[in-house]
């Protein structure tokens, strides 16, 4: 009973979480109205009981095979991942679902916040620690060499600012609002009486989800930054991060790895850049063009849900593309009775967040 | 010295004070009409926006908090952002030379 009652606790601790982030996200997009491309109660409703349906098929088909939490959590990688995740639980086409389903998800999400975020799932004091203390000091000592001083070197450092502001529009081209499911910004991490931030994009190269993607010069990007010690970053559940000062002007050293190898010299990060800038140029054509093509969005909005859980289809040797047919099916069928909210308009944060707690409660049952 | 007339006031969402002339894009399909050290005043921006983010000195949006788009984009790259400020596309016009402040979150008139 002690038990139950723990877990209740937690996973209340969970929907608040997502309720309060849910609504503040809200107001960050003129009050839920502008999202992009797609109404995310439309995608969200289309996608909900398939996404986690497929997550209990796959994570019970790793738990029969052995594996541990910890291990499935590796596998994932990304705790703002599974954080995003959660913002299917209001959705009113998860009933579909049994509630012994849905509790052994809401408690398994739980387990694997707060082993990727050391302790602390739900970013409480703004953290999102997926490095220990010990790893963090184990990633700066073992890449030292690689190191690059903004004052040594201005330019590179001028141009990896412009890269991560072209990446954030790619991860936006290939996983609309929900970016976080490739965007992963963690720390801040105390290194020496400085602060290092890491900022990751993963899965980038998503040729198997979108052809235009295929030709993405790498699929994982990562920064590691060192801060003076009053910069003070805040990251959100969801992912997102807010600063005093802003990263170019507060950065004083980095390293730079594409596909896990070292960029050092301008040269190399400059033709990078160069490729990037071209992929993304062709995609903003694209989607310039296609922004009325409903087929297309919605087609390519269902995908990008199933796309990142893709290393956990491959653990069990199964393809991601496989559930989409069902889904587009579903999709066809249901789109045109989704029921889009009104926006909160007058509602303030207290009412709004007791509101999407009590939709996700209801779908607990 | 004369102080400056303050046109605008929003929320502060990356730090930075620069100066330059105003282009008001609603949307994308006229990015090409903003110019390199613009400061880029919109509704809100979108992914489709970014060739003229790349551009742009500093963004303006009409609507819009500490998270959202505009926000992180210039935080990422490094320039002065206001947000939510309701009415800047129908304040501001285009060429206008103004100053943002966006530690403030203030917009001022002249150069």
């Amino acid at each position: 009973m002690a038990k139950k009652e723990q877990s209740t606790k937690e996973i209340n601790k969970l929907f608040y979480a997502t309720a309060e982030m849910t609504y503040d996200t809200d107001l960050q997009h003129g009050d839920g109205r502008n999202y992009w491309p797609l109404h995310p109660v439309l995608l969200d409703s289309l996608v909900a009981p398939f996404v986690f349906e497929e997550l209990y098929r796959l994570f019970k088909i790793l738990e029969k095979k052995g594996y541990s939490v910890k291990r499935m959590a590796k596998i994932i990688k990304s705790p703002t991942r599974i954080a995003n995740y959660q913002y299917l639980w209001p959705i009113r086409t998860l009933k579909t679902i049994s509630p012994q389903k849905k509790r052994y998800l809401a408690e398994i999400f739980v387990k694997l916040l707060k082993i990727l975020r050391n302790n602390e799932a739900y970013c409480e004091d703004f953290h999102n620690l997926v490095w220990s203390p010990q790893e963090t000091e184990k990633f700066i000592k073992k890449n030292k060499k690689y190191f690059i001083p903004k004052s040594k070197n201005p330019k590179m450092a001028e141009l990896l600012s412009k890269l991560e502001g072209l990446l954030m529009g790619y991860a936006e081209f290939l996983y609309y609002y929900m970016l976080d499911f490739s965007r992963m910004f963690h720390g801040p991490y105390e290194y020496k009486n400085k602060v290092v931030f890491g900022k990751e994009f993963l899965d980038l190269r998503a040729g198997e989800m979108w052809g235009l993607a295929k030709d993405f010069p790498f699929d994982h990007f990562q920064e590691v930054g060192i801060y003076p010690k009053e910069m003070k970053i805040q990251v959100f559940f969801m992912g997102h991060t807010h600063t005093n000062i802003s990263y170019p002007k507060a950065l004083e050293s980095f390293v730079l790895k594409l596909d896990e190898e070292p960029i050092t010299s301008l040269g190399e990060l400059e033709n990078y850049y160069q490729k990037t800038k071209k992929v993304v140029e062709k995609i903003v054509r694209f989607m310039s063009k296609n922004m009325n093509n409903e087929e297309f969005l919605l087609k390519h909005g269902l995908d990008l849900f199933f796309y990142p859980l893709k290393s956990l289809y491959l653990e069990v040797g199964e393809d991601f593309r496989k559930i989409l047919p069902k889904v587009y099916e579903f999709a066809k069928k249901e789109k045109s009775k989704i029921r889009i909210p009104n926006p909160w308009g007058d509602w303030q944060k207290e009412k709004s967040v007791n509101f999407l707690i009590k939709q996700m409660k209801r779908n607990l049952k | 010295m004369p102080r400056r007339k303050v046109i605008l006031k929003g929320i502060p969402a990356s730090t930075g004070v620069v100066k330059g002339k105003v282009r008001i894009i609603l949307d994308p399909s006229d990015n090409s009409k903003m110019k390199k050290g613009d400061i880029l005043v919109t509704e809100m921006t979108n992914p489709l926006f970014v060739p003229a983010i790349q551009k742009a000195k500093a963004i303006i949006t009409n609507i819009g908090g500490i998270l959202s788009h505009a926000a992180i984009v210039s935080r990422e790259l490094g320039i002065p952002c206001v947000v939510g400020t309701k009415k800047a596309t129908k304040i501001l016009k285009n060429n206008q030379q103004i100053k943002v402040d966006g530690e403030e979150g203030t917009i001022y008139q002249g150069d």
